[in-house]
């Protein structure tokens, strides 16, 4: 039997292939994610090239027809978010976070994590391999409404269609199964002495972003399945000709997009949480405050979905129900910003690299915010929805999601992942090569969308309001911002790699910080800790006045 | 392991120490994807509801579609809460006369193979009748939410045919039989309101 | 006082605003369709959103009583 088999003599493919340890999960969906986030890069490369040169060749792809722009722009939302963001900030950081922080040795049930990544590998296959059927990868837009996404004849891409639903449906079953294991194994396997309020911030955030999702992924399975049926079985669910309905589609995607995007952004939230705290050494202010609020924005971020439907025509009385509820969930989201701000201040701040990507994120995500107020007000969303506005709201919100706070966990928890440092200087570098160029390509954008330009347009040139040149080198100069942006990302996966054999040995703690992560060596071997540690206090004991250290980890007595 | 002595009062109610009261991986497990489920099933319902309510000229079941078995399928329902009950019974009896606990076990799989059974006899009876997932929404919605529950009742026939083999082998799984209970009822209990809103 | 007034008559349209959305809402869509669907779709929304909050508040109260 394969338990009996010494650790030594595994195989490589028994080693990183077929392994049940969390942290080669965690490995695996981290490098699979920033596979799909290096193809999600270059198609936007491309459309965004389409959008300054319209119908000029693009070097690396080719002359951009109208058809293939409907693909590019549908898979780098589909893979932005649900092949990037979702692998990267639950699966990996989840699966490498979660046991270490809370002090065991592996999850609750760690065949079914091994299944659940399997099946992620799968789904991913599927869609890449989409590209390549006949009419090429799906062109219906991530949201993938009916009409348009039940007929091959609307979105000519009938294969790719299919193969898209199928994509997602093993992606949320991969999910589904990651999640179950996540919830059960901070509930039960703590170590002895954590206490609920002892558990590391974003350890609760991925566990509250699990619950979320399993709690709304159904509906949109069942959606999936529907849809996937009119489009082989030739089912009428979605067609209004034969008794079915289209709007039923955008309920069912909503339910589960926007508690999505919560689900991505909670993460985020927890890991900037543990970066703020070590780098400015101080105590995390209001912890059991961002706890509760957290539990609130769960909660109501199940009651404002609709709001992604208000030009769609729904029934105005629900419009203002989802009016109301859609700002009152920027509340606790302000609040969270504030109590971070909060922590800051009056700290001994320390600008490492991962520092710089934990205030950016709360910089850059403060503007998505405030902007998501003038789209939840129903009445100006009806002027700026399904214009550039939106794109830049969201991308404000998400960019620092799926970007900055990836880039901070990684900068952080490189040393533990990896044993050995990254270089800080190449880390600026990178940084500022991307967090200016990302607002030199979404601040233009915003412009336009108030402007008028609607998304998912091929060319501008052939509609005269927005034809104008100022609005198109407010075009031009987003895609040169993105250029920017993707050349300076070769310096990160530089100093990843060369790091990864030429950097500084890490020790055990080298950013001095309290979570049990770092009471073990980096990287940790398998079965993570020697002996099981004890849990003696809560996880941001900086500064604590009276002692000689400034920091107090979690499981030394006193 | 670390004794829990050394540690103050207030960090000793935790599930590590907790002992009997610690809810078993696997049932926990199965709870958090029994909410996934019903999530699952509340939207096709709420989707049928909606697709009903709309449907052309207020006719439901459309014009020259078949009605649905209504009364041979209350009998089958029966059927089913049969096996939930035998299920109930046989999880209590496992702790003091096991034998008794599997002969009920048994009862409850075999009644359960028993309700399938007679839902495909009706599926290719609708079929006959020209009841198909084409022809209009209600067939459509008919084969998907009927079709998913037959699903699930398959997949737990199965892991309790497993569970019960096992069990009939000598080996004690009380957590694996009580996750592979949970996911039973389940499926018990969502096809009453399956039938009501489906069939009536 | 009479800056009072008007910010109560503010408050005031504030709240009733809401209650008249058919006719305050230049919408083109949304009073087409069947009052009754409209209707079913609200009341589905209502109970596909308080659903989860049931399930997943449900299942923390029950764990929570376990516990204590
Ligand atoms: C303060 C909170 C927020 C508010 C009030 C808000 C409001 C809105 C509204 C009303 C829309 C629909 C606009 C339209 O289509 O006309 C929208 C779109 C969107 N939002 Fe937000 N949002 C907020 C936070 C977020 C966060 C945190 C994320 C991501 C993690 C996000 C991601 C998105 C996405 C992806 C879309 C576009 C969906 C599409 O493709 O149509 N939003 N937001
Ligand atoms: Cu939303």
């Amino acid at each position: 039997m394969s338990t009996q088999v010494p650790h030594a003599e595994q195989g490589i493919f028994q080693k990183y292939f077929w392994s049940t340890d969390h942290k080669i999960i965690a490995m695996q969906y981290l490098f699979t994610g920033m596979a799909m986030g290096l193809i999600g890069g270059y198609l936007a490369y491309v459309f965004r090239m389409q959008l300054a040169f319209p119908g000029h060749s693009v070097p690396g792809f080719g002359i951009v027809t109208p058809g293939e722009y409907n693909t590019v722009v549908t898979m780098h939302g589909s893979i932005m978010i649900f092949w990037v963001a979702m692998p990267v900030l639950i699966a990996a950081f989840g699966n490498f976070l979660i046991p270490l922080m809370i002090g065991c040795d592996d999850m609750a049930f760690p065949r079914i994590n091994r299944l659940s990544y399997q099946i992620f590998l799968l789904s991913a296959v599927v869609l890449v391999a989409s590209f390549l059927v006949k009419g090429g990868a799906f062109g219906g837009a991530w949201t993938s409404y009916p009409p348009l996404s039940a007929s091959g004849a609307y979105n000519l891409t009938p294969l790719g269609a299919s193969l898209w639903l199928v994509a997602v449906a093993l992606e949320f079953v991969a999910f589904l199964l990651g999640g179950v294991n996540f919830i059960v194994t901070a509930m039960n396997s703590r170590a002895p002495g954590m206490t609920m309020y002892d558990i590391p911030m974003v350890v609760w955030m991925i566990v509250l972003a699990s619950i979320m999702f399993m709690a709304s992924v159904g509906p949109l399975i069942a959606g999936a399945v529907m849809l996937l049926f009119d489009q082989t079985l030739k089912t009428g669910f979605y067609d209004p000709a034969r008794g079915g309905d289209p709007l039923l589609w955008q309920h069912l995607f909503w339910f589960f997009g926007h508690p999505e995007v919560y689900v991505v952004l909670l993460p985020a939230i927890g890991i900037v949480a543990e970066l703020l705290t070590v780098f400015a050494r101080k105590k995390l202010f209001g912890y059991k405050t961002i706890l509760y609020t957290t539990w609130a924005t769960v909660i109501i971020s199940f009651l404002v979905w609709a709001h992604h439907q208000f030009v769609a025509g729904i029934d105005p009385r629900m419009a203002n129900i989802f009016s109301v509820t859609t700002l009152l969930v920027s509340v606790p989201i302000t609040e969270m910003v504030f109590l971070y701000i909060a922590t800051l201040y009056g700290g001994s701040i320390r600008f490492h690299t991962p520092m710089l990507w934990a205030v950016a994120f709360v910089a850059e995500f403060m503007i998505g915010g405030v902007t998501g107020i003038f789209l939840g007000a129903s009445g100006t969303d009806i002027y700026l929805h399904d214009t550039y506005f939106v794109i830049a709201h969201f991308h404000y919100t998400f960019v620092p999601i799926a970007i900055f706070s990836v880039f901070g966990g990684l900068t952080y928890w490189y040393p533990k992942m990896f044993g050995r440092m990254l270089n800080d200087t190449l880390g600026k570098v990178h940084f500022w090569g991307t967090a200016i160029p990302f607002n030199l390509i979404f601040i233009p954008l915003f412009i336009t969308g108030a402007a008028g330009d609607q998304r998912r347009t091929y060319n501008y040139a052939l509609f005269a309001e927005q034809s104008r040149p100022v609005l198109q080198h407010l075009r031009m100069f987003a895609t040169f911002g993105l250029l920017v942006m993707l050349l300076f990302q070769l310096v990160f996966l530089f100093n990843f790699f060369w790091s990864l054999r030429h950097g500084r040995r890490a020790e055990a703690n080298p950013w001095m910080a309290n979570t049990l992560e770092w009471t073990v060596p980096s990287p940790p071997p398998h079965g993570n800790f020697a002996k099981l540690p004890t849990v003696y206090r809560g996880p941001y004991e900086y500064g604590v006045p009276g002692r000689i250290d400034d920091y107090w980890p979690q499981d030394v007595p006193n | 392991m670390n004794s829990p002595a050394t540690l103050p009062e207030s960090r000793l109610t935790l599930p590590a120490q907790a002992g009997a009261k610690h809810l078993p991986n696997s049932v926990l497990g199965m709870i958090i994807f029994i909410i996934a489920e019903i999530m699952f099933f509340a939207a096709l319902m709420s989707a049928h509801t909606i697709a009903r309510s709309s449907a052309l000229g207020g006719l439901w079941p459309p014009p020259g579609q078949p009605r649905l078995p209504v009364e041979r399928t209350a009998i089958n329902t029966g059927v089913l809460l049969l096996s939930g009950v035998l299920l109930w019974l046989g999880n209590r009896y496992m702790s003091t006369t096991p034998k008794v606990g599997r002969r009920y076990v048994a009862g409850a799989i075999v009644s359960g193979i028993t309700f399938v059974s007679m839902q495909g006899v009706e599926w290719v009876a609708l079929l006959r009748e020209g009841l198909t997932q084409t022809a209009s929404t209600y067939g459509a919605f008919f084969y998907l939410i009927v079709g998913a529950h037959a699903l699930h009742a398959v997949v737990a026939i199965v892991a309790l045919t497993w569970v019960y083999v096992l069990m009939c082998l000598g080996r004690r799984l009380p957590a694996m039989f009580a996750a592979t209970q949970i996911f039973w009822y389940f499926v018990v209990i969502v096809w009453p309101v399956i039938y009501l809103r489906v069939y009536l | 006082m009479r800056a009072m007034k008007f910010r109560n008559r503010l408050l005031v349209a504030a709240a009733v605003f809401p209650l008249i959305p058919g006719t305050a809402w230049a919408c083109p869509a949304c009073m087409v369709g069947d009052p009754k669907t409209a209707g079913i779709y609200l009341g589905s929304t209502l109970v596909m959103s308080a659903l989860p909050l049931f399930l997943v508040g449900g299942l923390a109260y029950w764990l929570w009583r376990r516990h204590s």
